[in-house]
């Protein structure tokens, strides 16, 4: 499988501290990489290097063999969903019309182009979400998990070949996290996705790779945890883990390296 | 109160008002909706400085403090797009910083003595032509900015991130988002000066944001209550010889204090009958 997304030696730092540090790593075409990792360990900073938002200190990243900023009509970005207001006055299909703007030259002013077409696309974006149903619902009156279908909606709308998503579960209920969870696994079969995630749970399912990160990233092509993906995250080696009951629930949904278990199947939390 | 229309003044207020009630509230939607109240107040006073700078140099009051008060935006801007933390720090130096260069250069203006308070609280009954077909012109750059670039405009105050990931240039969409703010504040100081403007910059779009459900709709709302608040205002004021500036925007207060108090009332209601 030739790789989509190519980091190398990249470094990037926030006033002053490395948030990450010479990571080297690829992602198959078609994968569905679960970024894992402590809070502040870098996650979100991995996936705003991926899609172009920030620019490493050091070290280059490639998307499709470029730029991320070059290919940003490829990569479609669910960001947190708590980066937008809930009481900002639009409906869910103008929000989704927007994952059309930006472009090249005059274009990126214009906007995304009104219309049939236009409308039909959304549509399907929202249909492929099951929200076709809320299009001139303002956001104002939907629920967390409806607000985070919406956005990946937004994402898709562009009809992207990768989709990067920032903690699509954090903030919203049970509920919607259970439908998010099961939405992500049918939209990776075609296109590849990357999801960023503290939540084991969300994350672990589908994926086809495991990436952890704690300012160092190790990446396992395969969705095994290792021992020292473990240490790197958490600082604790399986056998005296004071997490114990923690560790056990993370090789249930990922098998660790070394156990012949089958790979469960997908849970929905 | 009818007959007042009969005299030349009146008929300029009233114009004048309408003109400030498109800018406001226009603009005033793009303010509430980015959360940029503080920085619209941090302009509204760096116009002063333009204020103090045109008596100083002698060039046109209004056209040297647009001028000088878009420049200022557009240097907080560029501030603020590296440094969004700082904000505060920036926000505060286009505050202070304006106020006391205007009241410096005015000092420093040889024999002239400035009525201040006309461009602090505006002195709507004294608009004449000139500055009428500048609001008007100002105005009518304003409406054209709002139509030509509303989905670029919408893209970044919705969603910065997401914007900049699908190619929008956000950097430039901020700097006329600031300038738009500028020249919406300093159209209106004739009218209603340049702290009363804050309150008309966000009272009508605070109240419009309760309904609407687009931006598009965010913008008329806002200036259909910024309308209200003017005409009864205007009204009020000639009626009870009272200032035009602040009756307007007490009028606005008191029906937003009157709305919310409604809507907190009816959220009572309902947990109750649901209880």
């Amino acid at each position: 499988m030739p790789s989509v997304v190519a980091f190398e030696d990249v470094s990037f730092r926030y006033d002053g501290m490395w948030a990450v540090e010479n990571v080297t790593f690829e992602v198959a075409e078609g994968a569905f990489v679960a970024v894992l990792g402590p809070n502040g360990g870098g996650k979100t900073t991995l996936a705003k290097l991926m899609v172009g938002l920030l620019r490493p200190t050091q070290g280059r990243v490639r998307v499709f063999g470029d730029d991320p900023a070059r290919s940003a009509r490829r990569i479609g970005y669910v960001p947190q969903v708590s980066t937008i207001s809930p009481a900002f006055p639009i409906t869910a299909g103008d929000l989704v019309t927007l994952g059309r703007a930006g472009g090249n030259g005059p274009r990126s002013w214009i906007g995304p182009r009104r219309g049939r077409d236009a409308r039909k696309a959304v549509m399907a974006a929202l249909a492929s979400v099951e929200m076709d149903a809320f299009v001139d619902r303002p956001i104002r009156a939907l629920s967390g998990g409806q607000r985070q279908r919406v956005l990946i909606a937004r994402a898709l709308v562009s009809m992207p070949d990768i989709l990067v998503l920032d903690e699509p579960t954090a903030s919203i209920d049970p509920a919607g996290k259970s439908c998010v969870i099961e939405l992500l696994d049918r939209l990776a079969v075609h296109r590849t996705v990357i999801l960023v995630s503290h939540d084991l749970a969300a994350a672990v399912p589908q994926a086809t790779a495991v990436t952890c990160i704690n300012r160092q990233v190790i990446h396992n092509p395969a969705p095994v945890l290792t021992e020292p993906m473990l240490e790197l995250m958490y600082g604790v080696h399986r056998a005296n883990c004071p997490m114990g009951t923690f560790i056990h629930d993370m090789a249930r949904v990922l098998p660790m390296a070394g156990e012949h278990a089958p790979r469960q199947e997908p849970v929905n939390a | 109160m009818l007959e007042a229309l009969a005299y030349p003044f009146m008929q300029k207020a009233l114009l004048s008002v309408v003109l400030v009630s498109i800018a406001c509230g226009i603009v005033g939607a793009l303010v509430v909706v980015n959360r940029m109240t503080f920085l619209a107040g941090g302009v509204a006073h760096a116009g002063y400085g333009g204020v103090g700078l045109a008596f100083f140099i002698g060039w046109p009051v209004m056209t040297t403090a647009t001028l000088f008060a878009v420049g200022a935006a557009i240097l907080a801007a560029l501030i603020t797009l590296r440094e969004r933390e700082r904000l505060d720090v920036a926000v505060g130096l286009l505050w202070a910083g304006g106020m006391a260069f205007g009241v410096l250069l005015i000092d420093l203006t040889p024999g002239y003595n400035v009525d201040l308070m006309s461009y602090l609280f505006g002195s709507i009954l004294a608009v004449g032509n000139d500055v009428l077909r500048t609001m008007a012109i100002s105005v009518g750059a304003l409406v054209a900015i709002a139509v030509v670039f509303y989905r670029p405009l919408l893209a970044v105050s919705v969603d910065r991130e997401f914007a900049r990931v699908r190619g929008v240039p956000v950097a430039a969409v901020h700097i006329l988002l600031v300038a738009t703010v500028a020249l919406a504040v300093m159209t209106s100081v004739p009218a209603i000066g340049l702290i009363l403007v804050i309150a008309l910059l966000t009272i009508p779009a605070y109240l419009a944001e309760m309904t609407a459900r687009s931006l598009a709709m965010l913008m008329v709302t806002a200036v259909l209550w910024a309308l209200v608040f003017s005409l009864s205002g205007l009204a009020l004021a000639y009626a009870f010889d009272l200032t035009s500036g602040a009756v307007i925007v007490a009028t606005g207060v008191i029906t937003l204090a009157l709305a919310e108090g409604a809507r907190f009332g009816v959220r009572r209601i309902r947990r109750c009958s649901t209880a």
